[in-house]
């Protein structure tokens, strides 16, 4: 359980400072396009487009980051209603879903980055690859297949702890 | 479609985060449709949703709320609202609306205003005499104002799925945002003459200046804002990089209180709370294309129309369905999955886009304040520990209230429209 927890820990810990450099990212370039824009008149072509860039993977990133943390809304009137015996069991089926779900969406995703089309695409102002932007999928899902694996582990010892407890 | 229906209300209930069950849903449908070669195309929408200039306003405006809450501006909106209306009967009530009204001019989320009101304003009104329930019900009514005064997340997200403009959409919430704060005013000064509430001492004309000169640098955001907004100088967007750097400077130079070390976890935190939002915005492009090829809009609009070709029967249900959906949903989640149901049927009802926006993003808005689910209820009671139960007691009249000027808004088009036709 510990490793699982260390190994949970440790990806999180790489997202949180992915999430902080991209968030600088999106702030600067934005700012700089304003400024650049009104006050030296002279505008940047690349602003947006880098803008852009960091909230596509701010949001997927920061997804897997949601998960980890539990913070993605759900509907909870049923399942508060569900006896704390059973709780648990609840929780895990929901988890088993939200796993195969992601894991389906990495498989898909590994599958569209890898046609021959995908390679030859570059961005309209900044003529980089647009694989760059599209890796944003792939990688956090890997991610976040982590985090709701580890998830449906903690919550079951943790689980299994209390009622040992009580 | 029914297969793909009946799987969306089950995965739902069994408490799948909202945001994934839009996209297991459609993968269902996929599936059970045969549609096979569709499938490459779900990561590919997933993508091509996030590319939109107008979300990027999002993070932004998260951005400038966190740094101005951490950079100590909650504590001088209330200090200067606080000089200037304390004296009065039941002065803090008023003071706890009006910092309130001026918070949801830097800040766009309701939650997050009621979670850093709660913290402050709730401890003071009780010290001063205030019963601890009806100073959290306070606070949390008075946190709606946060995504109806500009700037506003709901605002944002109803212009990129609805294509209506994100700047307009700010300037209709001016005067609906203004209305409700004065709506609350009004319920207080009643409750507070029945139950003698207590006031503050008198301050002097001195101790206002000074308080008031101390809050200028912070409204400055919603000077940038509104004046570059209407001059159609700014877009949204370039608005909220501008708040950013006002907050980070005021924050860090102005008012000294905003530490370089606690960056790295606002920045990750905004990420955090961007990503919520925009996940759920991600999946619900995807949903939305599976409703589309469906034509469900187009069904529920024959059939709306079939029902009654009248605005105000048309408007009225919409309401009454919109709340029954906000008591048990995330209001953010329900204006994803809904605005692309709704848009085709405007033009049926010659309904405009703006006004709507006004509508579904208010009445959605009180949704975070009705039991039984209510992400504003439970933050409020986790913070101030007053039980759900007793908050949802002394909150009602705020509640009442709510809803009648949401009917306002929603007869008189003229109360959302006006601001924006002055561009």
């Amino acid at each position: 359980m510990k490793i699982v927890k260390k190994i949970n820990n440790f990806v999180f810990s790489i997202e949180k400072i992915l999430a902080i450099i991209l968030a600088i990212g999106l702030l600067v370039s934005l700012a700089a396009g304003v400024f650049f824009r009104y006050v030296l008149k002279n505008p940047l072509f690349w602003s947006d487009e880098l803008a852009i860039f960091c909230l596509i993977w701010i949001t997927f990133i920061g997804g897997s980051l949601s998960l980890k943390e539990k913070a993605s809304p759900s509907i909870t009137i049923l399942t508060d209603l569900v006896p704390i015996k059973y709780k648990k069991y609840v929780q895990a089926l929901s988890n088993i879903i939200l796993l195969a779900f992601v894991a389906y969406i990495l498989y898909l995703a590994i599958v569209w980055i890898s046609m021959p089309s995908i390679l030859v695409q570059t961005s309209t102002a900044m003529n980089i690859p647009k694989i760059y932007f599209y890796f944003s999928i792939p990688v956090s899902f890997v991610f976040s297949v982590f985090h709701v694996l580890a998830n449906i582990f903690i919550d079951f010892s943790d689980r299994e702890k209390e009622e040992s407890l009580q | 479609m029914t297969i793909a229906l009946i799987c969306f209300a089950v995965l739902l209930l069994l408490g799948v985060p909202i945001a994934y069950v839009l996209g297991m849903t459609t993968v269902i449908y996929i599936f059970a449709t045969d549609n096979m070669g569709l499938l490459l195309t779900v990561p590919q929408r997933l993508y091509s949703g996030m590319e939109n200039y107008g979300l990027l306003a999002i993070p932004l405006f998260m951005l400038a709320g966190e740094l101005m809450n951490s950079g100590g501006i909650t504590k001088r909106l209330v200090n200067v609202a606080k000089q200037f209306f304390g004296h009065y009967l039941g002065g803090l009530a008023y003071v706890n609306v009006i910092a309130n009204m001026m918070l949801a001019a830097i800040i766009g989320s309701a939650t997050a205003q009621i979670a850093m009101m709660s913290r402050t304003m709730v401890p003071e009104m009780e010290k001063s005499g205030y019963s601890k329930e009806f100073s959290t019900a306070i606070t949390a009514a008075a946190g709606l104002l946060g995504p109806i005064i500009p700037p506003s997340m709901m605002f944002i997200i109803y212009g990129v799925s609805s294509g209506a403009s994100i700047g307009e959409m700010f300037m209709a919430g001016v005067i609906p945002g203004i209305l409700l704060g004065v709506s609350f005013m009004v319920i207080i000064a009643i409750i507070g003459m029945k139950q003698q509430w207590p006031k503050q001492e008198r301050t002097s004309m001195k101790e206002k200046l000074d308080s008031f000169i101390k809050v200028i640098p912070a409204l400055l955001v919603p000077v940038i804002i509104i004046v570059g907004i209407l001059s159609g100088v700014f877009t949204a967007t370039e608005s909220a990089a501008i708040a950013s750097v006002v907050a980070l400077v005021v924050g860090l130079f102005v008012y000294r209180e905003l530490k370089i070390s606690a960056l790295p976890n606002i920045l990750s935190s905004t990420v955090i709370t961007t990503s919520v939002i925009t996940v759920l915005i991600a999946m619900a492009n995807i949903f939305g294309w599976m409703l589309s090829f469906e034509q469900v809009p187009q069904q529920i609009a024959a059939w709306m129309v079939s029902l009654s070709d009248s605005p105000i029967v048309f408007l009225l249900l919409v309401n009454i369905f919109l709340l029954f959906v906000g008591m048990f949903m995330d209001g953010i989640a329900a204006l994803v999955i809904l605005v692309p149901i709704f848009m085709p049927l405007l033009p049926a009802y010659n309904v405009d886009p703006i006004h709507f926006g006004i509508i579904i993003c208010i009445n959605l808005t009180i949704g975070i304040l009705t039991p039984p689910v209510g992400s504003g209820l439970f933050i409020a009671s986790s913070i101030t520990k007053v039980s759900i139960g007793s908050l949802v007691k002394s909150l009602w009249p705020f509640l009442i209230v709510s809803i009648i000027v949401l009917l306002l808004l929603t007869y008189i088009p003229a109360l959302s429209l006006w601001i924006p036709s002055l561009k």
